[in-house]
């Protein structure tokens, strides 16, 4: 059985203090994809809260989305189309106490100067599970990720991790 | 959860078929990855699975739709392989445009069960329509152990250079 490792942690942060972004800078080329993980909560006086992304600080509107979700409410789908910043956790906040928002992101073809970046979600909180495909319009190659919550802050204790997936 | 590389297959140039030959059957979990855009003259494109070569209608589908922002559920029964529909890019999509599949396979190496597949499989273009998501639960109705996999492209289509495969085994 083979034993060369295709999922190796690049970097993981776990927040000390509630802040309102994190990012992952000056990322490696030497892997095929990425893939983010991300255990959290939002501070804002709301049931739940988004946290967006933005790849290379790109604030253009090259980023969209389509997603399905459903939970005991029910079940949806939506499409957002030329948004300044991706989707990525719609986070439980200060009126969901004690519930944890789990993610899993897979960013295809990151490193490649010659192909549109597409990333797929897959996210659970205390009403909603979702899936979702994603695109930033760029052939850049990604050096750079950042969540920010929509508005407040990122919760102390929040987790997020970073691997990089050989082949 | 360790997870090996078994075969990475980047194109070239344009296949209609790729295909994974005596997998190693020492691994609970296959799961199959997948990076693509076909020559099929449209925006979206479909491909499909076919395990061991086995062309018998042998093959069921269910799962949830989402296109364009809408959803709807579906399920189709004794086909002849898994078609995964809007799973990749196609033609006339935006340039540089590849759709995404992860393609998990759990007890692929019984030789007493039917096979279960998941899917989770997308494709995504910055426009208003054309854009699919899509999560399956496949059955293929053997027992035999999966040792072959095939990935077709629709209705004659091939897939282009850049388009990516990888195989992944897990313990």
């Amino acid at each position: 059985m083979p034993t060369t490792p295709t999922r190796i942690l690049i970097s993981k942060q776990t927040l000390s203090s509630s802040v309102p972004s994190v990012s992952f800078s000056s990322l490696p080329q030497d892997y095929t994809h990425l893939e983010l993980e991300a255990y959290a909560r939002c501070t804002a006086a709301d049931s739940r809260k988004n946290i967006y992304l933005r790849f290379n600080d790109d604030t253009l509107d090259k980023y969209s989305r389509t997603l399905m979700e459903g939970g005991g409410w029910g079940s949806g789908g939506a499409r957002y189309n030329a948004q300044s910043s991706g989707g990525f956790l719609w986070a439980d906040a200060q009126n969901s106490p004690e519930f944890w928002s789990i993610d899993r992101t897979f960013i295809l073809n990151y490193k490649s100067p010659n192909i549109l970046k597409t990333y797929t979600t897959t996210y659970h909180n205390s009403y909603t599970t979702h899936v979702g495909v994603n695109m930033y319009q760029s052939t850049d190659p990604i050096f750079k990720i950042t969540l920010f919550a929509e508005t407040g802050n990122i919760e102390s204790g929040s987790s997020f991790r970073l691997y990089g997936i050989v082949g | 959860m360790p997870v090996h590389l078994i075969q990475f297959t980047s194109l070239s140039s344009t296949t209609t078929t790729v295909s994974f030959l005596d997998i190693p059957q020492f691994y609970d979990t296959l799961l199959l990855k997948c990076s693509t855009r076909q020559n099929t003259n449209g925006i979206i494109a479909d491909y499909s699975l076919r395990f061991n070569n086995d062309t018998g209608t042998v093959y069921n589908s269910l799962g949830l739709s989402g296109v364009n922002g809408g959803h709807s559920g579906y399920a189709i029964g004794d086909q002849t392989l898994i078609e995964f529909q809007g799973m990749s890019c196609g033609a006339l999509a935006l340039a540089n445009s590849f759709g995404t599949a992860d393609i998990f396979i759990p007890n692929y190496s019984s030789g007493s069960q039917w096979k279960s597949v998941y899917s989770h499989t997308s494709n995504e273009n910055n426009g208003t329509s054309n854009v699919w998501i899509r999560t399956n639960q496949n059955i293929y109705k053997k027992n035999s152990s999966v040792t072959r996999i095939d990935l077709i492209g629709t209705g004659g289509t091939s897939f282009v250079a850049g388009s990516k495969f990888s195989l992944y085994g897990m313990v």
